[in-house]
């Protein structure tokens, strides 16, 4: 009896342990499970293919500089004129408004917005740990963005623009800085971007404004638009062969 | 003693075993809206790729046909030879967009960006986003709307995914090799895989056109995966108007 009751316990004490054992790997896998989906940035819905629909109507309250440079006839809302003829990429707001329809794919490591007009590529990193400084780092037209879910909602803060053209033609400069939130409907048909515009010498006071997006078809093909300054009666020929003047280059 | 022992064991077990289980079916699963039914998983290419070597310089000519030839050695109006002989080009000067699948060949990192549905390359040198639609056919005329990169489209083969783009308009600038033109007989395929644990990107490439090939002109790329944590993009703007550019 005593021998029987010896190796019942034994039994049971190897069963326990593997119970035990069993239940800390799940415990893990359960933690790597719920660590991992915490660390996805990714907004459900957001991927596909957008077009604008509706700029509210919000006004800024601008600086008299920036009141007097939106004046100026180089530039058409958003877009600048001389660099349109010159096919030269654009950045923001361009990218977001005169040069869609917009598509938006996601991954582990970046959003990406791409526009079927001659515009930059925005690439909103979620992974980016050592941000560059400003003195290392070229300004660009479209700066450098880092995004984060925040609930519902992708979060995107933008900075390191390069002087330009900002909204409605009033100019972007160095010291802006963009936050953006955007947020797909629950039956995912419409993309609402509420941004955010910081600039001392733009705008007296931030300025907010929301912007609608409709889906578009699935099967939508993005056309590109390409662009030859040549055709535009601009752009550099030959020596001796411009029809223009008869005279280019060196 | 021992039975409520043994009870409290088994229970011990069951519970472990549901929390395993419970685990192991949502790790390959962080965010349900992005799952991946395990019976179409794929490798996904997203990423930002350097390229490790530069195998065209060791790759024997291709066999050109005589038509092909004669394209590459066009004959110059006398202000293109003064620009030739400085190496400048028209495209080059006019910053007229780069395209596959040179774009894809050089020394700068490119994005791939890659869903279960698309698969987007970029360069970020004045060139136009690679779109390759994954799962689609090319459209019934492909001539009927001709474009920068061509029409591309993606099927899996086991882990490879195999890229076929027709369909480009004949733009000045680089073309399918060195600088012939593109024809309605062009044909780029790309057979994509991982390698060295999803740290590199493998890629074979298939030129062909009948019309300007005698044989198909295959050669393989690999790029080497940079981090998401200390890597971006390096945008460089390209101006025609700059006076440089038309220096020599």
């Amino acid at each position: 009896m005593s021998r029987l009751h010896s190796e019942v316990t034994e039994r049971s004490l190897r069963f326990s342990r593997m119970a035990l054992l069993l239940l800390c790997l799940g415990l893990i896998s359960l933690t790597a499970t719920v660590s991992h989906a915490a660390d996805d940035q990714r907004l459900p819905g957001l991927s596909g293919y957008w077009r604008l629909k509706d700029k509210g109507t919000s006004a800024p309250a601008l600086t008299s500089w920036a009141k007097a440079e939106m004046g100026k006839p180089d530039r058409k809302g958003d877009v600048h004129l001389e660099s349109d003829l010159w096919c030269i990429f654009q950045g923001v707001p361009y990218v977001m408004d005169s040069a869609g329809p917009i598509e938006i794919r996601q991954t582990f490591g970046e959003t990406l917005i791409v526009a079927e007009r001659l515009a930059i590529p925005r690439h909103i990193y979620f992974k980016l740990e050592e941000r560059p400084t400003p003195d290392t780092f070229d300004f660009t037209p479209v700066g450098l963005s880092s995004g984060q879910r925040v609930g519902d909602s992708l979060v995107v803060t933008t900075d390191m623009f390069s002087t330009g053209i900002g909204l409605d033609g009033a100019p972007r400069t160095e010291k802006a800085k963009l936050v953006e939130r955007l947020k797909v409907s629950k039956d995912g048909k419409k993309l609402v971007i509420s941004s955010t515009w910081t600039d001392p010498d733009v705008y007296k006071t931030p300025y907010q404004y929301s912007w609608t997006y409709e889906r578009m078809p699935e099967n939508h093909t993005p056309s590109f638009y390409y662009c030859d300054p040549r055709k535009n009666g601009v752009g550099n020929y030959p020596p001796g062969e411009d029809p223009r003047t008869g005279k280019s280059g060196n | 003693m021992t039975r409520l022992f043994l009870f409290r064991s088994k229970r011990l077990a069951v519970v472990a075993s549901t929390t395993i289980a419970f685990g192991i079916c949502n790790l390959g699963t962080a965010n349900p809206a992005f799952a991946v039914p395990s019976s179409e998983a794929h490798p996904n290419f997203s990423g930002i790729w350097e390229r490790t070597a530069n195998p065209m310089k060791e790759l024997a000519p291709p066999a050109f046909t005589p038509r092909a030839l004669e394209a590459l050695n066009p004959k110059l109006t006398p202000g293109e030879k003064i620009w030739a002989e400085h190496g400048i080009g028209i495209d080059d000067v006019n910053c007229l967009p780069r395209r596959q699948p040179w774009m894809l060949q050089q020394s700068s990192p490119i994005t791939i960006v890659h869903d279960a549905d698309k698969m987007i390359l970029l360069y970020e040198k004045r060139s136009g986003p690679m779109h390759v639609y994954i799962g689609r056919n090319h459209p019934n005329s492909p001539s009927a709307s001709l474009s920068l990169n061509g029409n591309s489209v993606g099927r899996w083969e086991g882990d490879e995914l195999v890229v076929d783009s027709v369909g480009f308009a004949d733009y000045p600038g680089h073309g399918s090799v060195k600088t012939l033109p593109f024809l309605p007989t062009t044909r780029i395929t790309q057979r994509f895989s991982l390698a060295k644990n999803g740290e590199e990107l493998k890629a074979r490439f298939t030129i062909t056109d009948p019309q300007l090939l005698e044989t198909p002109y295959v050669y393989d790329f690999t790029w080497r995966r940079l981090p998401y944590a200390t890597t971006y993009a390096l945008i460089e703007l390209c101006d025609g108007r700059d006076p440089d550019r038309l220096k020599y």
